[in-house]
């Protein structure tokens, strides 16, 4: 009787095993085309961010090249990282985490496929363009309208796929994650579409354009990027640790608190500028509303990691996952104080807001974007990361270098502030002020840089044919036998 | 433009009323509710609670045995990543949990 019951569970266990084989098998043209193209894309918008960088404290610097002037290298690094790094990498993540939590296999493998084409076509030529002096100048949505339409499809293509992994669930329950990649797939493609009409097509002008502009373009992170990168934190830390979320009520509350006040927050970028009074206070308030969400996320991860901290010395996709979650409850609750009159009146127009922004898209969801990864592609390939040293040289390149990144400018941010409301400094002062810290910032991308070239490297290693197939895990801190692949 | 501004408002209220429909339909389908289960329904037979998956080896089995037949095989806590089955079939060789 008991062999007979074990025989049964010997079968579910084959079972499930199979079916999580064929869903990752689904996924994997599909989504490591995403990914590899993301890494492409991290490497340039890397270089251009360094050019940026360097111009900011040497203005001689590739001074002779019209197309790398910074008003065009900034724009370009913004759209490439936005659009070419996080958004390919977050499709990628999204569509693999859907398949896994539906349990369905991927649907439109080959319409998926050109539409990475398509995605990579667009953000090069929406690049180009920018470099050659056509960028639209509205912040975050540079690329002509043209590009951007091809972007829209792509959109529209992934919020079907979603659709379609839904209708074919396998599970009743939906799980947190699942609804954050809705908010993802529901909402933002909406977003992108309404910002490129009303504000490319001309139907809104001057005062109202820059709100439009602004409620996008908080909501790139807010609507897009964090549900993304919270989907990957809530599935990922459970299924590494082994245990269910502390909270399951906070994660959803969180969910549904954060669909009520994010799309709000966007106003608050234009704290002093003419804009009506109450249009402001309800991104303040709306900014201010969002500690609920943060406070749930920020419980929910501290309370499930907590008594697994030592993993954190071996496992990299936990250590990714934790940096990633912990920066969000940082990040987030600077937004909140940020958005406050009293403080934006000080950090406003500084570079305070520039390491704000680096916290948020860098330090958190790209750090839980490349958890993810490290989590996914052994399984979506079958193939190892082959070093772990490897790995710990990209995390730690990606975390020193955000460290004093966000450090430097913060700091330089708040007295560049309060400078600049003296009225008895001199502007050319404050601008000598800065640029010790506008060194700290190259080199903090200097570091980062390297740990993304490392990661590139990596990538490669694991997608050549002729590489070595290494079996075993790649971990922290622990020998690992390699076996040539026959 | 009235037109226009007919539109973007209608298109608003589709948007808000998406939302509200979420959360209704989430309630009326007992989403909201047994949150323990919710919180598992990650889990299964093969990755259950208390067993971490990125830190996994497993032994290959060989075709037809469960990880049950070679308990020895078992997968030990804080090691590396998903299980290993020999029986192939996603043309790796390897079949990634």
């Amino acid at each position: 009787m008991e062999r007979k019951a074990q025989a049964e569970s010997a079968a579910v266990d084959r079972d499930e095993v199979l079916r999580r084989a064929e869903i990752d098998a689904s996924c994997r043209l599909p989504v490591m085309a995403f990914f590899a193209s993301s890494v492409v894309w991290l490497v340039v918008g890397s270089l251009l961010a360094l050019v940026a960088s360097w111009k900011l404290h040497s203005p001689g610097f590739l001074a002779d090249f019209s197309w790398l002037t910074f008003g065009r290298v900034r724009p370009a690094h913004l759209t490439v990282v936005a659009y070419g790094w996080a958004s390919m990498a977050g499709i990628g993540a999204l569509l693999w985490l859907e398949a896994r939590l539906c349990r369905a296999a991927l649907p439109l493998q080959g319409l998926l496929l050109g539409a990475c084409a398509l995605w990579n076509v667009a953000v090069a030529g929406g690049t180009i363009e920018i470099l050659a002096g056509r960028g639209t100048s509205v912040e975050w949505l540079e690329i002509p309208p043209f590009w951007a339409g091809l972007l829209a499809v792509v959109f529209l293509l992934v919020t079907v796929a979603s659709m379609m992994m839904f209708a074919a669930r396998r599970v009743s329950h939906i799980y947190v994650s699942q609804w954050y990649l809705f908010g993802a797939v529901l909402w933002f493609p909406f977003l992108y579409v309404m910002a490129n009409w009303l504000i490319h097509m001309n139907v809104v002008r001057g005062v109202t354009q820059a709100a439009t502009n602004w409620w996008f373009a908080h909501n790139v992170l807010g609507l897009w990027l964090t549900p993304i990168g919270l989907a990957a934190v809530y599935y990922l830390l459970p299924k590494i640790l082994g245990v269910p979320i502390y909270s399951y009520h906070l994660s959803l509350l969180g969910f549904w608190t954060l669909a009520l006040f994010y799309n709000w927050a966007g106003t608050h970028h234009l704290i002093g500028g003419p804009l009506p009074a109450w249009l402001v206070t309800v991104g303040v308030v709306g900014s201010v509303m969002m500690l609920i969400p943060v406070a749930t996320v920020a419980i929910n991860h501290h309370m499930t990691t907590k008594g697994h901290f030592a993993r954190l010395k071996e496992s990299p996709t936990l250590r990714f996952t934790v940096f990633g979650a912990m920066s969000y409850t940082a990040v987030s609750v600077q937004g909140s104080l940020t958005a406050l009159r009293s403080v934006n009146e000080v950090v406003h127009f500084t570079h305070y807001t520039v390491a704000h922004a680096h916290l948020g898209v860098y330090a958190f969801y790209s750090m839980a974007v490349w958890a993810a990864m490290y989590y996914a592609i052994p399984r979506l390939t079958g193939r190892e990361w082959p070093s772990a040293r490897l790995i710990a040289v990209h995390f730690w390149c990606a975390a020193v270098g955000m460290a004093l990144y966000w450090i430097g400018l913060t700091w330089a941010g708040v007295e560049q502030g309060l400078q600049m409301n003296d009225a008895d400094v001199a502007f050319l002062d404050v601008v000598r002020y800065t640029v010790p810290y506008l060194w700290s910032r190259s080199l903090a991308g200097v570091l980062m840089t390297a740990g993304h070239l490392v990661f590139a490297w990596h990538l490669l290693r694991v997608l050549l044919p002729g590489e070595r197939l290494v079996r075993g895990p790649a971990l922290f801190g622990r020998r690992r036998a390699a076996e040539v692949a026959s | 433009m009235s037109l226009t501004y007919l539109a973007v408002w209608a298109l608003m209220l589709v948007f808000a009323a998406s939302a509200i429909y979420g959360l209704v339909w989430a309630i009326q389908h007992g989403q909201l509710r047994s949150f323990r289960a919710g919180a598992r329904s990650i889990f299964d037979e093969e990755e259950p609670v208390g067993v971490p998956t990125d830190a996994l080896v497993r032994e290959a089995h060989p075709p037809g045995a469960g990880p049950e037949a070679a308990p020895e095989a078992r997968p030990r806590r804080g090691a590396g990543h998903a299980g290993e089955r020999g029986t192939g079939g996603d043309g790796w060789g390897l079949t990634r949990r």
